[in-house]
């Protein structure tokens, strides 16, 4: 009240009082819907995250992505001393294994990276640990794998994964080998 | 004026939530840790040579030369092995091979000499092996080798004498 009565007694002043205190308000408010933008901006990317992979319970399963189950798969072909101009293909040097995506969304596999070689050589023959190696500690894969939502055990092949070094000795034929498969992917 | 201003600020700040989220909805990543398995060929059998022999007079003596010849062994369609192995048998001497180029290379790390073809890649391939002494019938097989891998032996070729 002892404002308007300031006010009314000094016109002038008052038109400019008034603006001032309309400029304070407006500068609130841009605050205020700054900090609201603000907070939507930052809450944006998780709502929009979200809503990616469907909505409720799915929207949960995504943000705890569970691994995808890979599990030996059978040799399609079979592998021998790595000759000096290299494999004649990628089949020889693949890997066999099976995975499924336990995930409600689709996920494609871009990279693949493969340990440590174990061999089991045939009854009676030797074959030197370390006669098979990964051919690189990680690989990206030419043809991406793509697994559909809740794809059951797959048959995959991973190409050019590994190659017996062409010094390997005779008890090297008909052996097994097994290597630990790290297959990292997306959504997709 | 207020309202403007508020508009394009919700505005604004719509966009750049919206154009922000994008990238987080390609980013849900996942793996998995498995085994993954292979198993190594075995070598093929060699193919069973026809052999025919000849004989000279060099000298006082007579030199017989036995002309062995067999198919190309693969390990796999278009990839042939790279050394073979000719191993002789007979009824009047011991199985070694007493001349010619069957006998070939000594490879390393194999413990017995081996025929190295100069194109390994030859539908055939074709070796000599001569002796002075009579050797009766004699018989040849072949064992295909690639690299340190030793295959197993063809069946005795037909008798010659």
């Amino acid at each position: 009240m002892c404002t308007c009565t300031d006010i009314h007694g000094q016109p002038t002043a008052t038109r400019a009082d008034a603006r001032k205190a309309g400029r304070k308000r407006n500068r609130r408010r841009a605050a205020v819907v700054f900090s609201i933008g603000a907070l939507m901006l930052g809450g944006g990317v998780a709502w929009a995250a979200w809503t990616n992979s469907g909505t409720g319970a799915a929207n949960a399963k995504a943000t705890t992505a569970t691994a995808l189950v890979v599990t030996a798969g059978t040799p399609a072909s079979t592998l021998y001393p790595e000759p000096s101009n290299g494999y004649p293909n990628s089949t020889v040097g693949a890997i066999y294994t099976t995975v499924a995506n336990p995930n409600n969304y689709p996920v494609t596999v871009t990279t693949v990276s493969v340990g440590t070689v174990s061999i089991t050589p045939q009854a009676g023959k030797t074959c030197a640990a370390g006669s098979v190696v990964a051919t690189a500690a990680s690989m990206t894969l030419a043809t991406p794998i793509s697994l559909p939502a809740n794809a059951s055990a797959t048959a995959v092949t991973i190409p050019s994964a590994v190659k017996m070094l062409g010094t390997a000795e005779d008890g090297c034929q008909g052996a097994s080998f097994s290597a630990p498969v790290t297959l990292t992917g997306a959504s997709s | 004026m207020i309202g403007r201003f508020t508009a394009l600020l919700v505005a604004a700040v719509a966009v750049v939530g919206l154009s922000g989220t994008t990238p987080a909805q390609a980013a849900w990543g996942t793996a998995g840790v498995g085994a993954g398995r292979q198993a190594a060929m075995t070598m093929p059998t060699g193919s069973a040579p026809t052999v025919t022999m000849t004989t000279a007079v060099v000298g006082l003596g007579l030199v017989r030369t036995y002309t062995v010849t067999w198919p190309r062994t693969e390990l796999h369609a278009g990839m042939p092995v790279t050394a073979y192995r000719v191993t002789r048998t007979s009824t009047l001497g011991v199985a070694v091979l007493s001349g010619g180029t069957c006998s070939g290379v000594t490879v390393l790390g194999l413990g017995f000499p081996t025929y190295v073809p100069a194109d390994v890649a030859a539908l055939t391939h074709s070796c000599t092996d001569t002796s002075a002494v009579d050797l009766g019938v004699v018989r040849y097989a072949i064992t295909p080798v690639y690299g340190n891998w030793v295959g197993t032996p063809s069946v005795w070729s037909a008798p010659v004498s």
